[in-house]
């Protein structure tokens, strides 16, 4: 349960410590890479829960999401038409989407873990 | 355990992108907290390094203009030197140096006898100047009138004239610059010119002064008629 966690905050102070520089023309493709990634692990999180986590279906939706909401953009911007617009809304009604549900079910299983405990009494 | 990890790993990744994102945005502005004295400092220093950057500069270009300056200089030098060798060439210039003169006078005998002194026949005259630069002699002058290449003496109303001047005083001088004075003076004495010389009653002497001799420089303008300046277009 905190492998994740723990993967997540070494990843960051790494992304901090280390200089690494994009230039500022490509920090469109990466915001839109990283609410695709965000995605991604919400909605591993939510299969998680859900019993439906297939780690291929997870890591190849990782990074092939990714790259697809990346070369949108790209394609977007050299065509004229804003489509990061249309991944960033995807990606955001499904980090949504995800949170609430990830939201249901931890109530769910919290309020029957509680009936559980007042049974038990 | 193995979900775990490369669930771990994905997490890994996306916190390293979100980090680089967040630094990407925030990338913090520079603020100038530099005060007026500060800035005055800092302009006091750039003005000075401009100072030096000018300096360098000026100094460069002075190198630069000495270069051009000696480079037209030497093509100068170089134009006048060989003009100055063209024009000595040509005859048009004095010259000095060792040499013969040969002095030539109607015979004394002649004169007692009565008979009638008649100017020196150009032809004969003609005759002993080219035998003279056959002979050796380098630069000629006859009675004070250079002697170049496209002078002429012929036969004007009776009268005997280099390029247009009269040789009817006697002795006529006719100076010639050698290398080998002597030799030039013993080749002329040997030649049979002399007796024609004195068949026409006229009387030569030959000397070599032992002190340089002086030929003036030819008068008159040269006309060159088969060549034409190149105006414009010419490489220099």
């Amino acid at each position: 349960m905190w492998l994740p966690v723990f993967g997540l905050l070494i990843g960051i102070t790494l992304g901090f410590l280390v200089d690494f520089d994009i230039p500022h023309e490509y920090s469109n493709y990466l915001s839109i890479a990283v609410l695709a990634a965000f995605d991604t692990l919400f909605g591993g999180i939510r299969a998680h829960l859900q019993n439906l986590y297939d780690e291929v279906v997870f890591v190849t939706g990782f990074f092939f999401n990714i790259v697809l909401a990346a070369g949108l953009a790209f394609l977007g911007v050299h065509l004229g038409v804003d489509l990061y617009l249309a991944a960033i809304f995807v990606f955001g009604v499904r980090l949504f989407q995800n949170i609430a549900q990830i939201r249901r079910i931890l109530i769910d299983k919290w309020s029957i873990s509680r009936k559980k405990q007042k049974k038990n009494l | 355990m193995r979900k775990k990890l490369s669930f771990s790993l994905i997490t890994l990744i996306a916190g390293f992108m979100l980090a680089i994102q967040f630094n990407l945005v925030n990338q913090p502005v520079v603020s100038d907290t530099r005060d007026m004295w500060q800035l005055k400092n800092d302009l006091l220093k750039e003005q000075q390094s401009q100072v030096e950057l000018l300096e360098s500069i000026s100094k460069l270009e002075e190198k630069i203009a000495s270069y051009e300056t000696k480079k037209n200089e030497s093509k100068e030098e170089l134009l006048r030197e060989t003009l100055s060798e063209f024009k000595t060439d040509a005859g048009l210039t004095e010259i000095t140096g060792k040499g013969v003169s040969v002095s030539v006078q109607p015979i004394k005998e002649g004169l007692l006898l009565g008979e009638k002194i008649e100017y020196i026949s150009p032809v004969l005259l003609r005759r002993l100047i080219n035998e003279m630069y056959m002979f050796g002699a380098d630069e000629i002058s006859i009675s004070g009138q250079r002697y170049i290449s496209t002078s002429v003496i012929r036969d004007i109303n009776g009268k005997p004239k280099v390029d247009g001047y009269s040789l009817t005083d006697y002795p006529l001088e006719i100076q010639a610059l050698t290398v080998n004075p002597k030799k030039l003076k013993q080749r002329i004495q040997g030649s049979e010119l002399m007796d024609d010389f004195f068949i026409d009653n006229f009387e030569v002497q030959i000397t070599t002064p032992s002190s340089e001799l002086t030929l003036p420089a030819y008068q008159n303008t040269i006309n060159v008629e088969h060549m034409e300046p190149i105006i414009d277009g010419g490489e220099s």
